[in-house]
């Protein structure tokens, strides 16, 4: 029984990397975040002991950005610097 | 120059001897001030599995493993360790030896895509 996501976060999906581990889960995670608009934001789930360093590391790779952690949780938005400026909205939480 | 580093190591039980040159080619580049990071996979996760580094030693003119892996982690050195490759051998991140963090392949692609060149044994 896994702690709840933080009741702070505002986010728009989600995605369950599951039990996977490594490129499976950087794969599968590519591939459902492709589609999506820039300044989405995604809680990222995922259960892999490698998780707290993976994702940071995939994050500055792709131009996502890691806004806040609570394993096996991460709260992600795609691609904010691909955002028009006009449509930026200031949410918080 | 590069001021990073990385050896990756895919040996333990297999063959000590890549092992313990491994740990000896990391204690050079972190002696020579490069941030050095350790990938550990395949068989080599076993060199930072609690129990198991204390198994090799390969002789004169080579200190024992542990030795060499206890002078890396004091001086700062990072070990990274394949988790599926720990999961295969139904090892967890609880049986790895204090320094070691589990890690895939983003950290290990991220590290040389930052322009650290890598040695393997």
């Amino acid at each position: 029984m896994r702690a709840d996501i933080p009741s702070s976060w505002a986010f728009d999906d989600e995605f369950d990397g599951g039990e996977e581990t490594c490129g499976r889960v950087i794969i599968n995670l590519h591939t459902y975040v492709r589609g999506l608009a820039p300044g989405t934001r995604i809680v990222l789930i995922s259960e892999d002991p490698a998780a707290p360093v993976e994702f940071p590391a995939w994050c500055r790779m792709t131009r996502n950005a890691l806004l806040d952690m609570a394993h096996p949780y991460y709260l992600v938005e795609l691609k904010p610097h691909l955002v028009p400026d006009g449509d930026k909205e200031t949410r918080h939480g | 120059m590069a001021d990073t580093f990385c050896v990756t190591i895919t040996h333990c039980r297999t063959d000590g001897d890549k092992a313990t040159l491994g740990f000896v080619v990391a204690n050079a580049a972190l002696g020579s001030e490069k941030d050095t990071m350790i990938f550990l996979s395949t068989d080599g996760v076993y060199c930072a599995v609690k129990g198991e580094a204390e198994k090799i030693d390969e002789g004169a003119p080579f200190a024992p493993l542990k030795e060499l892996i206890n002078k890396f982690v004091a001086a700062g050195g990072k070990i990274y360790v394949c988790t599926p490759c720990l999961k295969k051998r139904g090892l967890s991140e609880t049986d790895l030896i204090e320094g070691a963090t589990p890690a895939g392949g983003a950290v290990l692609v991220e590290w040389l895509s930052n322009g650290s060149p890598c040695v393997a044994y």
